[in-house]
């Protein structure tokens, strides 16, 4: 136990006067999740805006009327709107500078073209920058005018059965405002999302991990290269303490700098990712679960050259697919496989309890997170042995 | 000239020996244009509704007015629908159960749960999935109000059926005036990706190809280099030029391949490479300057990663430049990166012609004469620093 | 297979502190080690003498512990030594042919490393790093980092590691490759001042001169086996322990010869022009008489070369192949 603790510590040591493990495990990702969130500021800031609509409508046309009603409605849907009504000319210019997100043309004599059954179009444009929020917009009105399409066959299907022209209004406005057999409500499920900001910090953390934790890897391959593996070998020890040591080596240094990025990360960009405790036992699941592939790589690699290869491969095969850069998303196998990624899964659990989960929540990352841990070490065990301690 | 290219030879020589470089160089930019352009490209996304519960008449006519909308349905079961709202993965999840589904079939009011996702995001697809469900019944709630007038059902039925022939539904004609938009219009599903890896790519390989410099001069191969009758000019235009050929192999092979695998237009492949065959040699000078200010291979490699990674991002080599904040497209220029961005951008999406791209090409020269001087001038420093 | 000039003499008090017992070790079709035996006593430096990938490194791994033998055994002080049994690692000491040490390190911390992981602990490692630090003539240099070391200063802390622990028996592999003429000077004096303190020493090498200097007896090998075992007289005594006297000079060759030939001493004498070649019993002692013989026949004598055979003839004639082929 002692001769082990001397070992890691020793190890540890030379890690940190090699500033390479600083620059990889800690500055390189710092700097790229300061890079990105500068340039994405904006786009990362998901919270909605208030829908600017500008809207030139016929005067005193009721439907054209009931349309613009149907869109200033929506801040019930939690959505703010601020409608505009002004010229059809203006509608394009402020579409264009993006002082409206949507831009509506409702054509003059839209209320009686419509009721004619007569082919209507409503022009809508969007605006510089718009987005989600004209988006919504769109569809209250492709839902407004569905409505009011209908309203306008059934006015016209009570003529043909000649019912009185005074009643065909009434009829109309029974369909438009008509409720629905089906109505909506909503449900609740829980939170398990990360903002975009803590998306970024947690991927990042994710795909330097497995940098970090092969460092564990070169530092045996560096024995070898030192020539102290013989002498190691040498000691009053089980030679298993080398290997050992080297592997808790990485988990140390992938604990210490994941909590690091973790916590600077959501410093510096304001991202919290909730309880403490559960995100520790997720970092210490994630370190186990990415060592673990350190095990495999141990015997595969003969140089540093080659296991800085191989351990670079699996981060970015496992990063990516796990979302470091940009969320994954797969059905059926794809998305199960995708699932069982070291990375993704701790993405989910940070996920989980940013939303607010606690330990007992993040049962389904852990569980990943360990069993892949255990089939690498199975792999691991099958592998034969090429590499540094062969 | 004959020695520098003896110097560039070897070094391309010693650059295809190591097998690490067959991934990185040749596999994973296409693996990453693959994933970039079909996370990311191709047609607009209207949102993801995922719809629990059994098979049914009505599910099949919300999964049918949905599609209509643009908007992808699947289908899952109860609490993976739950998960898959949890996680973001579906915009909305929507319940049909044995009662609605009953309801339904005999036309009767029933309710339907809607289970909204926490992404701001999912909204539009909240607003669509209203729209979808409250047509499901519109001929029923035409019918209603007609018997209410006092006709029977059947002659109901039968007048609206006419009617809805004869008459014309009001239609929503949406143009987009967004730069943005507009930008990437006719922008095939990879041609982005395609163009961002590349930069990113030969930049990067470039930089951490700085080490093999270090080595060099570590196992005194500079030094024996220099003790030949080779002047310090001629190693260093070698050193660079073998630097610059493997930069624009990489860069001429993912141009190559992505046409080739994804069909990815590179618009007038003369000006496109031109527009590689200069950024390389930024590239390569970078790739000099960076091997000569540090001893050390293994932190060139880091430092190399870390700065190819993060000038492409700050460059518009992870994210279009169109999407940055104003000041951060302005601050992005500061990269070669960008300006091969806004090269490319111009030959690809508007046909541009070398006049067109000619600033580019030009701030390019400027950036490539200063890195090449600068590392020229350390390298000679750092030759006369032992190792 | 192993000559043995006599039975294995085992000089000062004779304890026997290592057995190699019929090593083989085979890698793929090669036979590395092909039965290898020999004792080390305590007190005494072993040497064994070959020409590069005679199977040295090989037989002094299985010795330490880093190699499993397919066959046979090593003990160390009575116990069995083998990759895994640490116990008798504790009274090992080994100088790896490679530099073995941290560049990031400084002297310091790698002696205190190695000696932790040996079992020292508290004063006992304290005093001991700081001995062992004067004895290389590292105490100035101890705190920077060895990377920034010249090449003796490392063969030097190399070497320091390996006595850190007072160990009975101390193997050292080729210490000497690479090593100015200076270092190597010094790195010959500390193996024989440890010799005299009584440490058993096993000094791989394929220079002669320091198997001679060194090495209380000398194990022949090649090609993996033992040739030729026993202290440097008893394996020259194998060649058949003859000298030679080569006498330059003018005067009639013939007739000295003749003169020569009649003394005891003299086995052979071959006249060429100019020269006289003698085969000679114990040479140093005849020397004298031989040159008196043959300035009374008329030879005028310009030049007297004795030649001994040493340990590179004993090579020649067990293998018939030069050391340094």
């Amino acid at each position: 136990m002692r001769q082990l603790l001397t070992l890691l510590t020793t190890d540890l040591v030379q890690r940190l006067r090699d500033k390479s493990v600083i620059i990889f495990a800690v500055i390189v990702p710092l700097a790229l999740m300061g890079a990105m969130n500068l340039v994405m500021g904006d786009t990362m800031d998901m919270d909605l805006e208030t829908a600017t609509v500008a809207v030139s409508a016929p005067e005193d046309d009721q439907l054209a009327a009931q349309l613009i009603g149907a869109i200033q409605a929506l801040p019930e849907g939690g959505l703010e709107v601020e409608v505009t009504e002004t010229s059809a000319a203006d509608v394009q210019a402020l579409a264009e500078s993006g002082d409206a997100k949507l831009g509506l043309v409702i054509p003059d004599g839209f209320s009686a073209a419509l009721m004619a059954g007569e082919p209507v179009e409503v022009e809508a444009v969007e605006g510089d920058g718009s987005g989600i929020e004209s988006t919504v917009v769109l569809s209250v009105v492709q839902g407004f005018l569905d409505r009011a399409g209908a309203s306008a066959v059934a006015a016209a299907a009570g003529a043909e059965l000649g019912l009185p022209p005074a009643e065909l209004g009434g009829l109309a406005q029974q369909v438009a405002t008509g409720e629905s057999a089906i109505s909506m409500t909503t449900g609740e499920a829980s939170n398990e999302q990360l903002d975009p900001k803590g998306a970024l910090i947690a991927g990042q953390a994710g795909l330097f991990l497995m940098f970090t934790v092969s460092f564990g890897v070169l530092g045996l391959l560096a024995e070898r290269e030192f020539g102290t593996l013989a002498r190691l070998r040498s000691m009053p020890m089980n030679p298993h303490l080398i290997t050992l040591s080297k592997v808790l080596s990485s988990f140390v240094l992938g604990v210490v700098a994941t909590s690091i990025l973790l916590t600077a990360g959501g410093l510096l960009f304001g991202v919290s990712f909730g309880s403490p405790l559960a995100i520790a036992a997720l970092i210490v699941c994630a370190v186990i679960a990415t060592t673990s592939l350190t095990f495999i790589v141990i015997k595969l690699a003969k140089t540093s050259e080659q296991a800085t290869v191989i351990q670079t491969i699996l981060a970015m095969v496992l990063g990516i697919s796990g979302g470091a850069f940009f969320p994954m998303s797969g059905t059926g196998l794809f998305g199960t496989l995708l699932d069982l990624n070291p990375v993704g899964a701790m993405i989910r659990g940070l996920g989980i309890t940013s939303g607010g989960g606690g330990l007992a929540d993040i049962g389904a990352p852990v569980l990943i997170l360990l069993g892949f841990a255990a089939v690498a070490l199975v792999i691991a065990r099958f592998v034969p042995d090429r590499g540094a301690m062969a | 000239m004959r020695a520098a290219l003896a110097i560039a030879g070897v070094e391309l020589l010693r650059f295809v020996k190591d097998k690490g470089n067959i991934f990185f160089t040749f596999i994973f930019p296409l693996i990453l244009v693959f994933v970039l352009g079909s996370q990311f490209g191709g047609s607009g996304n209207s949102g993801r509704v995922t719809i629990s519960g059994p098979d049914s008449e009505l599910r099949t006519a919300v999964t049918e007015q949905l599609e209509d909308d643009e908007v992808s349905v699947q289908f899952a079961d109860h609490d993976a629908m739950l998960e898959q709202v949890a996680r973001g993965r579906t915009d909305v999840g929507l319940v049909i159960d044995q009662d609605s589904v009953a309801a339904f079939d005999n036309g009767s009011a029933t309710e339907l749960e809607l289970i909204a996702g926490n992404a701001s995001t999912s909204m539009a697809a909240q607003q669509r999935v209203q729209v979808a469900v409250g047509n499901l019944d519109l001929r029923q709630v035409q019918v209603n109000a007609l018997e209410g007038a006092g006709v029977s059902a059947d002659d109901a039925a039968q007048a609206l059926e006419g009617a809805a022939g004869q008459a014309s539904a009001p239609t929503l004609e949406v143009t987009s005036v967004d730069q943005l938009s507009q930008e990437f219009q006719g922008l095939g599903q990879f041609d982005l990706g395609a163009s961002s890896q590349l930069l990113l790519f030969t930049f990067l390989t470039s930089l951490a190809g700085s080490s093999t410099l270090i080595n060099a001069r570590r196992q005194g191969v500079m030094g024996r280099t220099l003790a030949s009758p080779v002047s310090t000019l001629q190693a260093i235009a070698g050193q660079s030029l073998g630097r610059w050929v493997i930069a624009f192999f990489q860069g001429g092979y993912i141009m190559l391949a992505t046409w080739l695998l994804f069909g990815v237009d590179w618009g007038n492949i003369a000006l496109s490479l031109l527009v590689l065959a200069v950024f390389a040699i930024v590239a390569a000078g970078a790739a000099m300057v960076l091997g000569s200010v540090l001893d050390n291979e293994g932190a060139a490699v880091g430092a190399g990663v870390g700065l190819g990674l993060v000038l492409a991002a700050i460059g518009g080599g992870m994210m279009p430049l169109e999407i940055f904040p104003e000041t951060m497209r302005t601050i992005a220029h500061v990269t070669p990166h960008a300006w091969g961005y806004d090269a490319f951008a111009e030959i690809q999406r508007s046909n541009g012609n070398l006049i067109d791209i000619l600033p580019m090409l030009g701030v390019l020269v400027a950036m490539a004469v200063g890195v090449l001087l600068l590392g020229t001038w350390l390298l000679r420093r750092s030759l006369a620093r032992s190792l | 297979m192993t000559q043995t000039a006599t039975e294995p003499t085992t000089t000062g008090d004779g304890q026997r502190v290592l057995v190699v017992d019929n090593l083989v070790r085979r890698f793929g079709d090669l036979t590395a080690v092909d039965d290898v035996s020999f004792t080390v006593a305590a007190g005494e430096t072993y040497g064994l003498l070959g020409p590069n990938g005679a199977g040295k490194t090989t037989t002094i791994s299985m010795i330490a512990g880093l190699l499993e033998p397919d066959q046979g055994s090593v003990t160390l002080l009575g116990q069995q030594m083998g990759p895994k049994k640490a116990a008798p690692k504790r009274h090992l000491g080994l100088v790896p042919q490679d530099l073995a040490i941290y560049p990031d390190l400084s002297a310091r911390e790698n002696l205190n490393f190695f000696g932790k992981l040996q079992g020292l602990a508290g004063g006992e490692l304290k005093s001991r790093v700081g001995e062992v630090l004067e004895l290389t003539g590292l105490t100035d240099r101890a705190k920077g980092p060895t990377k920034d070391f010249s090449g003796g200063m490392k063969r030097r802390l190399n070497i320091g590691i390996g006595l850190l622990h007072k160990p009975t028996m101390l193997i050292l592999d080729e210490p000497t490759v690479g090593v100015d003429p200076q270092s190597r000077n010094a790195i010959l004096e500390s193996v024989e001042a440890l010799s005299d303190e009584g440490m058993a020493v096993i000094y791989t090498t394929h220079y002669m001169e320091e198997a001679e200097r060194l090495c209380d007896r000398i194990g022949i090998i090649d090609s993996g086996t033992l040739q030729a075992e026993g202290t440097r007289d008893e394996l020259i005594r194998l060649t058949g322990g003859v000298d030679n006297i080569q006498l330059t000079g003018s005067g009639d060759t013939a007739a000295a010869a003749e003169a020569l030939l009649a003394l005891d001493s003299v086995a052979q004498a071959d006249a060429e022009r100019g020269h006289l070649q003698l085969t000679v019993h114990d040479a140093p002692t005849a020397v004298a008489q031989i040159v008196t013989t043959a300035t009374a026949s008329g030879l005028q004598l310009s030049d007297v070369q004795i030649s001994r055979p040493n340990l590179e003839s004993v090579f020649l004639h067990l293998t018939g192949k030069a050391l340094r082929d």
